[in-house]
């Protein structure tokens, strides 16, 4: 090292602990909502996430855990090039607690002024907004619409990406392209389920004027481990059952009934390809705004529904006043067939027979439906906004929708109404 | 109306429109650029554009929050008001995709604009000095 760079370096040292540019090199920050929610079906709960374990309607007359949440930031910028950013987040979790977790922990390094890598734990962006999806105040509506936003539970990975940003003219285009591996653990019935995905994704943003335009693709190998339907120590786990040649029915080995590999093969998601993909655009003058989004998932065909879904909202400001509709719809694309059993074995012990089970995994995964929402917004005070907002479900023929903890008295396909007041704060 | 009260409106209506509070938008006088368009600017300063057209880096500062110039500056080039600023710089760090920008006195921005080609600002008129130069007025 020369005597030149020993100077730099120890200056760089000296500037780096002085307060004032202490100031500019770590940033702390943070966004939550305060949201209460009713719903009008009172046989079952309505959730806004597909991890939440319950909701209001059945469990709860007015429930806080269906859009409040709490995140903290803090930001490192050590120069141009290098910085790092770490988000924790409180919200409702499978296990129906507000146990803190890790959403973002990567580092940045901007290569160029327009080239960026990144390494860490990042937002799995697959929709318009998913990327701050947790942050009210940064949305018209009191969450994204469940119909687009409930598709993929997933919500960060980890891995690595380069972005990449260049204009045209005064059009300005940003690319995108990722790998790593996803992981988020959902309330699975009597167990804690468990959904990971490892794989690539692309993307680009298109920003003119007042018009922003984005499109988005994965491709995912992903495994769903569920203890209730696929525990390799219990035989008659239903997945597993489908698999033996033999079992063993207390007076010794017999052939096995039910054995359909084939069926196991095809519904249980072990390593299946599953794709999402979005186009979003949104136009926002001012003084009005319009956004609409369409997003479909498919790969494989496995326990879980192929689906497209959209929807489009519009909204006006008048002042700190922003009133705003939405029109929503999800819709199956694949028609889920289950062949019942010709002949009702029935097995000793009471273990419900694999195609029952299966069958009852396919009608649960069934989220079709369509509503329509009003709402208003208004920001209040510097960095708060309230907001109220009104949705008219329908869930389709057959679908429970946005619904969890069905009760016996819950008729499937019906209607309700879900009302929510928020408060949005940032600090 | 009498001529004299028409006058003084006009007199009144023309104190209202003299540059003094006009913001313009400076880069500093070694930059080779001399005119920008209101595209352009708010590129820079939505974090969508990262260089000047003429490829050199780019990196806008900001007057501090709540500030009439800073309100009025992004009124005008951007057509929002304080508070879809707000949910728009939520929306790029909470996401951890970029910064808003620093957020300095207009006597600060002024002399880092000077200092160094990268950095463009807004100021009002009356801050300007001969060591930037204004590229665009909203």
């Amino acid at each position: 090292m020369s005597n030149r760079n020993r100077i730099t370096g120890a200056l760089t040292v000296l500037v780096a602990i002085s307060p004032a540019v202490a100031q500019d090199v770590f940033k702390f920050s943070g966004f939550g909502t305060l949201a209460a929610t009713q719903s009008s079906e009172k046989n079952a709960d309505f959730t806004s996430t597909a991890v939440q374990p319950n909701g209001p309607g059945f469990t709860k007359s007015v429930d806080f855990g269906v859009d409040s949440r709490v995140g903290l930031q803090g930001d490192v910028k050590f120069n141009d090039v290098f910085s790092g950013v770490v988000q924790v987040i409180a919200d409702h979790r499978y296990d129906d607690t507000y146990t803190p977790y890790l959403n973002m922990a990567h580092l940045k390094i901007q290569a160029t002024p327009s080239l960026s890598f990144r390494v860490g734990r990042m937002p799995f962006s697959a929709y318009l907004i998913s990327d701050y999806r947790m942050v009210g105040y940064s949305m018209p509506w009191v969450r994204p619409p469940v119909e687009v936003y409930q598709f993929n539970p997933l919500t960060s990975f980890d891995g690595a990406d380069i972005g990449f940003r260049h204009n045209v003219g005064d059009v300005s285009l940003f690319w995108q392209l990722g790998g790593g591996s996803s992981k988020v653990k959902t309330a699975g019935a009597n167990s804690t389920a468990q959904f990971r995905g490892k794989g690539g994704a692309l993307s680009l943003t298109v920003t003119s004027g007042s018009s922003t335009f984005r499109a988005y693709y994965t491709q995912l190998k992903s495994t769903y481990d569920n203890a209730g339907i696929d525990n390799s120590s219990d035989p008659f786990s239903p997945f597993n059952l489908l698999r033996e040649q033999l079992i063993n029915v207390g007076f010794g080995p017999m052939p096995n009934p039910y054995y359909d590999p084939a069926m196991a093969d095809k519904y249980q998601i072990k390593n299946k390809t599953i794709t999402y993909s979005s186009l979003g655009y949104t136009y926002d003058p001012g003084s009005w705004f319009v956004t609409g989004e369409l997003a479909r998932n498919a790969g494989d065909e496995i326990m879980l529904p192929q689906a497209t879904a959209g929807y489009i909202t519009a909204g006006v400001r008048f002042g700190a006043w922003t009133p705003y509709a939405t029109v929503a719809q999800r819709k199956n694309d694949t028609h889920i067939s289950y062949p019942p059993p010709a002949i009702d074995f029935g097995l000793s012990g009471g273990t419900p027979r694999p195609y029952d089970v299966i069958a009852n995994i396919l009608a649960n995964t069934n989220q079709a439906q369509s509503s329509t929402a009003l709402g208003l917004r208004w920001d209040f005070y510097t960095n708060l906004a309230l907001k109220a907002q009104y949705d008219w479900m329908k869930n389709a023929t057959g679908s429970y929708g946005a619904l969890v903890n069905t009760q016996p008295a819950f008729r499937l396909g019906q209607s309700y109404a879900v009302a929510t007041l928020s408060l949005d704060f940032l600090f | 109306m009498n001529p004299k009260t028409t006058l003084a409106a006009l007199v009144i209506s023309l104190g209202l429109a003299l540059p003094a509070h006009a913001q313009v938008v400076i880069v500093s006088a070694k930059n080779p650029i001399s005119k920008l368009s209101k595209e352009q600017v708010s590129q820079i300063f939505l974090g969508q554009a990262k260089t000047f057209y003429t490829g050199g880096q780019a990196e806008p500062l900001d007057l501090p929050d709540g500030t009439e110039t800073r309100n009025a500056f992004y009124q005008k080039t951007v057509n929002k008001p304080a508070a879809q600023m707000k949910a728009f710089w939520a929306k790029m760090e909470f996401s951890g995709n970029a910064h808003a920008p620093k957020a300095l006195s207009a006597a600060e921005v002024v002399k880092l604009v000077a200092s160094n080609p990268k950095y463009i600002g807004y100021v009002d008129l009356s801050a300007v000095t001969p060591d930037v130069k204004v590229v665009f007025t909203p």
